[in-house]
């Protein structure tokens, strides 16, 4: 049975989810949470003159939304912070690979939203 | 189990091949006498109702409240003067809860339960805020009853949680509650309920939401001796659109309307306007025409299956579903509700699979459940869930149904289980 949103790719990251865990020395950190499901991610990153020098994601969500953050997180290590300002729900689409209907953006989308709101930790 | 092939009647599966649909607790198909019905209405007598005087006007008029009779009927209530037109239920409840704001006094308390809708549980909320009264909740077992008997109660968010015996008082002036819940399909012993509020304050107001009551189970509104209950035709193989507010006559007529405008007046001058009584005052506007002339073709429709017997269907293949879910996913599902519910829904949780994966992988095999917190986030939050899978049986679902659902979470077992 030929899953179209449930590809290789997508349910690798959702079982073995890269960069997975709290960052205990992350200088940032950013959340979002989708309240139609209830999932929530938060995003720890060490930010060093301006650049993400390591990311990492937490939280609960559908296989979606963790895979995205998985892939989110590989991709971002090493972006200047300023580049995720500028990043669009385009980016994100061809991170996944996968046709996102109307209902599952906010799930593909969420990790990106969450890296948006990424700002300085109070220590 | 007697045959039921009541798939040929909803033209749906013509242009849906292998639907297997399992979301009738979200809204039900719809058969095709009562799409007829509505395309009567527009293509032979398209006209207002209880507005014009000619021949078509006066057919659709006579159409709607012959619907009108026929919910009565239904309901086994008195007159078809306690039957108001609304576009959903949702709608008929926030009828009464702004018509009664004015009536609530500071001091009072309005009481419902953990376990309704949305619909039954934000108009009160709301309600004691705007009026500065207490809003208590009946609490629920894990077994999805409700807790009637004892003296526990305790405050949660400012909010009384607890028995009904602790909750329910003097100064209750409201009490709303389901006649069965959309996510347990428990069903609460709403005689012994009613009768244990009224006693408490013989002045009380009973709402019932009977959405998820009305498809399945006869409703005698004199017997219940509630002051309104509401439902919708969409849930019961009724046309969108449609809702039904009942209210005894004496609660309807000091009921002030919550729309105002054409069709519910008596004279409206410069300085003022008198409404018109019950049921019209609440019908302002041009209604669901052809919405309200065909509903009474799906009670038609129901009552020749026979409501018993749809139900009875309905309840083995949900039974079956519990079976044969427990027997493939042992103690990685969690179905909420008493394990020995009688119920026609199937609400579950899978061990580390989110719902939503679950509702997505099954409906790329054309299987509808739904997923979410099924507008119920208070139940869903006492039990630490942010949401569940819920499938729903209705008389057009078949053995193969079932067989397509346990098959179908299998491969999402398969495809999402972790490997650990």
């Amino acid at each position: 049975m030929n899953d179209a949103l449930y590809q290789e790719h997508i349910l690798d990251h959702y079982q073995s989810p890269r960069n997975f865990g709290a960052l205990d020395n992350a200088t940032h950190i950013g959340a979002a949470m989708n309240p139609l499901c209830g999932d929530d991610l938060v995003m720890h990153a060490i930010v060093r003159d301006g650049v993400v020098e390591k990311i990492h994601f937490s939280g609960n969500g559908c296989a979606i939304s963790i895979a995205a953050a998985s892939l989110l997180t590989e991709r971002l290590g090493g972006t200047p912070k300023k580049a995720i300002k500028k990043m669009t729900s385009e980016d994100m689409l061809a991170l996944l690979k996968i046709p996102l209907s109307p209902v599952r953006m906010k799930c593909g989308f969420l990790a990106l939203e969450a890296a948006k709101k990424l700002s300085l930790k109070a220590s | 189990m007697k045959s039921m092939d009541a798939k040929k009647d909803f033209t749906i599966f013509e242009n849906q091949k292998g639907l297997v649909y399992l979301d009738s607790a979200a809204s039900s198909l719809t058969p095709r006498v009562v799409v007829d019905k509505m395309r009567e209405y527009y293509d032979t007598y398209r006209a207002s109702e209880s507005r014009g005087l000619y021949s078509i006007a006066e057919r659709a008029t006579a159409e709607y409240a012959a619907t009108r009779k026929s919910v009565a009927e239904f309901l086994h209530a008195k007159s078809a003067d306690e039957i108001v037109f609304t576009r959903n239920a949702t709608e008929a409840i926030n009828v009464v809860a702004a018509g009664l704001a004015d009536n609530i006094s500071q001091g009072g308390n309005v009481v419902v339960t953990r376990m309704e809708h949305h619909a039954n549980f934000i108009p009160w909320q709301q309600l004691a805020k705007k009026t500065g009264t207490d809003f208590r909740v009946i609490d629920f077992y894990e077994n999805g009853e409700l807790v009637l008997a004892g003296d526990d109660a305790s405050q949660e968010s400012g909010v009384l949680v607890g028995s009904a015996a602790a909750v329910v008082d003097k100064n209750t002036q409201v009490l709303a509650i389901t006649a069965a819940s959309n996510v347990f399909g428990t069903t609460p012993p709403l005689k012994e309920i009613i009768a244990m509020a009224r006693e408490a304050n013989p002045g009380i107001v009973i709402i019932v939401d009977a959405a998820q009551a009305a498809p399945h189970r006869k409703i005698d509104v004199q017997e219940l001796d509630c002051d309104f209950l509401a439902f919708s035709a969409h849930k019961m193989l009724g046309p969108t659109g449609v809702g039904v507010l009942w209210g005894k006559a004496s609660r309807l007529e000091t009921l002030p309307p919550l729309i105002v405008g054409g069709g519910m007046i008596e004279d409206v001058t410069l300085a003022a306007t008198t409404f018109t009584d019950p049921p019209q005052r609440f019908e302002a506007g041009t209604p669901n025409i052809a919405g309200v002339i065909a509903f009474k073709e799906a009670i038609k429709y129901l009552q020749k299956v026979g409501l018993d017997t749809a139900y009875k269907h309905s309840q083995t293949l949900a039974g079956m579903a519990r079976e044969q879910l427990t027997k493939i996913f042992g103690d990685e599902i969690q179905i909420l509700g008493a394990a020995d519910q009688k119920s026609a829904i199937v609400s579950f949780t899978l061990r580390g699979i989110h719902a939503h994966d679950v509702a997505a992988i099954l409906a790329e095999r054309n299987i509808a459940i739904r997923a979410g917190h099924h507008c119920a986030q208070p139940l869903h939050d006492k039990l630490g869930l942010t949401g569940s899978a819920r499938a729903s049986f209705s008389l057009y679902n078949t053995e193969k149904d079932v067989t397509a659902l346990v098959d179908g979470l299998a491969h999402v077992k398969k495809t999402l289980g972790k490997k650990s």
